[in-house]
């Protein structure tokens, strides 16, 4: 037998080694890709809304706390299910104790018992007073992640005032859950008839707490929130029974007339805080038409907007305060216009629809709210500031009107006939959630949401 | 001659055992590769691929970015705002705003779709989210794992809570779940951000809330696509 390697051999052999190393070479990567499983993908989640478990607040002083613990209590659940993204478990389903323990010292928290009813937050609190100051404390708890403590936060408020504490927690648990704090601490003024004349005023974006603001006796109209939120101005027919600008300022209690300085005899039938700094949009009656201008809230700097002998009224300003939509009826019927502050650069916006008015534009910018009219009567429509998307919000036989965004731009408040007299309405973007936030009693129109007031 | 022709298939018989120790030491190489790579579960059957483009995840998430607008629900909005101004006798005070009634077809589908246990099928989606566009690359699952990764589906979809204001959104979420024999989830790993930290983390809060899952082929890290229609 010969043993002789022969020639070829280690040639060959090396040949196929490295034939063999590139075939695992190149194998090799896709072995590894292969090793993932294929991900599982969830398209379609079942719930619209977290469930909340509130424990009574507990309280740690003095007599009658509990009375304004409860009401604190009674607020915060308000103002989640006013957000339309919470759902509230009833006190009767809970395993773990219905009042909260203190949140220092207290027994730790059996998360088990939490989770086992389908609770997503729990919110657990004290309420503490020394003399006329009341101090609330929170914390809120993500169950499903292991009852991860998301916030735990003070807030001292004078007594009186201090179950509206209660709603500016519950916009809080919002905002942990969702990047975009509640607004059921926010407040919408508006028009109302029901002392006997149209007077302005206030109240919680959920409707309660009603107050006025004004009591006149004569005709009040156009509310409109300073960026702060710590005035109104509103135009008043009560000085010489012609149209004027006034502003109520908080913890003032008569309403000063402004733009005196502008006072030629022409009407100025309405004035509209710019979003950013101290600036009015105003509509005045010039040389025979309603007009345009900008002016800063003491006067100074007038501008005016547009010079044409047709109307043009219902300023709007953009969220960052560089444009303007209005109404004009230059093109023959009253349509949505949009312009530069400095009244350049107009564009014609709404092209369907025979009478569009009253525009809105959403604080994050994105839509221009308005009123279109069908028949005798008004529908809410929106549009993109562009005009690309325009479609109907708020459909009815009877007139919805006046529409004013909330400052997280989720919601929408207007006014509507649909029950015979005019009530305010607030309405969800997606056009589910409607209710009625005003009970009768006169006409209520006209609503202007105000900002955040934190 | 005999000799010399001997000599020769000699020559020819060794170099044939040489090709054969070599593919022996090529086929050695091909096991070790395939033995040592870890393996998604059980997998035998070949099965259909088909690639979804996903697409990329933002370079690197930015601290709490404002989420986009909700958009608007049209699908349940009527009517044409176009109708010719034309003055109509008033309808009589209604005493309640009328509710009416509105079929959502969509909604009615995918409840049908989830009665009848109806998902997008695991092979169908293999590589989506992890390889990018147009380089992906299937990999066959067997009936049990895809039956599995179907219930898990219904089990997860249920525990997910998403509200109005993210459903319209282009977002996307990838998470990697390692679970136990039993289905308990163990630990979990985003890989691929939304860019809206609110929405990653109502992910995260669905899988733990979804835990146990049903049990699992086997304990393993699992891949989660958190990926909202737009037709909701």
């Amino acid at each position: 037998m010969d043993l002789r390697i022969p020639a070829g051999g280690p040639a060959l052999m090396a040949r196929c080694l490295m034939r063999a190393l590139l075939l695992a070479i190149c194998l090799a990567p896709a072995a590894g890709r292969a090793a993932d499983p294929p991900p599982i993908v969830i398209t379609d989640p079942k719930e619209k809304t977290y469930r909340a478990a509130l424990q009574e607040f507990v309280a740690t002083a003095q007599f009658g706390v509990d009375d304004l613990a409860a009401e604190i209590g009674g607020r915060i659940r308000a103002g989640l299910e006013f957000s339309g993204l919470f759902s509230i478990l009833e006190p009767e389903a809970f395993l773990g104790p219905v009042r909260s323990d203190p949140l220092d010292g207290g027994k730790s928290v059996v998360c088990t018992n939490w989770r086992q009813i389908g609770t997503d937050a729990l919110v657990q609190g004290e309420v503490e007073t020394t003399g006329e100051e009341a101090r609330v404390e929170f914390r809120v708890l993500d169950v499903s992640r292991g009852c991860l403590r998301l916030v735990r936060k003070r807030y001292t408020a004078d007594r009186r005032d201090a179950a509206r504490v209660g709603s500016a927690i519950a916009d809080d648990i919002v905002g942990l859950f969702t990047g975009q704090p509640g607004v059921s601490d926010t407040e919408i003024a508006f028009i109302s008839t029901r002392s006997g004349s149209k007077e302005v005023h206030v109240m919680s974006a959920d409707g309660a707490g009603l107050r006025s603001a004004t009591n006149n006796r004569s005709i009040n109209s156009f509310p409109s929130w300073s960026p702060n939120g710590q005035e109104i101005v509103y135009t008043s027919y009560r000085h010489r029974n012609r149209p004027r600008l006034f502003m109520l300022t908080r913890g003032r209690r008569s309403p000063g007339r402004i733009l005196r300085n502008l006072d030629s005899g022409a009407p100025l039938y309405r004035g509209v805080f710019a979003p950013t700094g101290s600036r009015l949009a105003l509509v005045m009656s010039l040389d025979g038409a309603a007009e345009i201008l900008t002016v800063e809230s003491n006067g100074q700097k007038l501008r005016r907007l547009t010079r044409n002998r047709v109307i043009d009224v219902s300023p709007t300003w953009s969220p960052d305060g560089k444009r303007i939509a209005f109404v004009s009826d230059r093109a023959g019927s009253p349509q949505i216009y949009v312009m530069d502050r400095d009244g350049s650069d107009v564009r014609r916006l709404t092209f369907t629809g025979s009478y569009n008015t009253a525009p809105a534009w959403s604080p994050d910018g994105h839509w221009i709210a308005y009123e279109t009219r069908v028949g005798s009567q008004f529908d809410i429509w929106l549009i993109d500031p562009e005009g690309r998307e325009n479609f109907p919000l708020v459909t009815h036989p009877r007139s919805d009107e006046h529409p004013s965004w909330a400052p997280d731009s989720r919601k929408i408040a207007f006014a509507s006939t649909r029950r015979g007299h005019a009530d305010i309405y607030v309405i969800d973007l997606n056009g589910e959630k409607l209710r009625r936030i005003t009970q009768g009693g006169g006409d209520n129109t006209n609503p202007a949401w105000g900002p955040y007031r934190r | 001659m005999t000799g010399f022709v001997s000599s020769i298939e000699d020559s020819r018989r060794r170099e044939f055992r040489w090709i054969l120790a070599c593919s022996g030491v090529a086929h050695l190489a091909l096991l070790l590769a395939f033995t040592f790579s870890p393996r998604p579960g059980g997998t035998a059957l070949p099965a259909v691929v088909r690639v979804d483009l996903v697409a990329a995840a933002p370079a690197a998430a930015k601290p709490r970015p404002i989420p986009a607008p909700p958009k608007p629900k049209k699908t349940v909005l009527p009517a044409q705002p176009t109708r010719p101004p034309k003055p109509k006798p008033k309808p009589p005070p209604e005493p309640e705003p009328a509710a009416e009634p509105q079929v959502d077809y969509d909604d009615l589908l995918a409840k049908l779709r989830e009665e009848a246990g109806e998902v997008e099928e695991p092979t169908q989606v293999a590589g989506a989210g992890s390889a990018p566009p147009g380089s992906g690359r299937g990999v066959p699952v067997t009936p049990e794992v895809m039956a599995w990764m179907r219930s898990a589906k219904v089990h997860v979809t249920r525990a997910w809570v998403l509200p109005p204001g993210f459903r319209t959104q282009p977002l996307s979420t990838e998470i990697r779940v390692q679970l136990s024999a039993g289905g308990e989830v163990l630990g979990t790993r985003v890989v691929r951000r939304s860019g809206n930290p609110w929405y990653d983390e109502s992910v995260e809060r669905a899988i733990k809330k979804a835990s146990p899952l049903p049990r699992p082929p086997e304990a393993d890290e699992w891949i989660f696509v958190f990926r909202p229609g737009d037709l909701l």
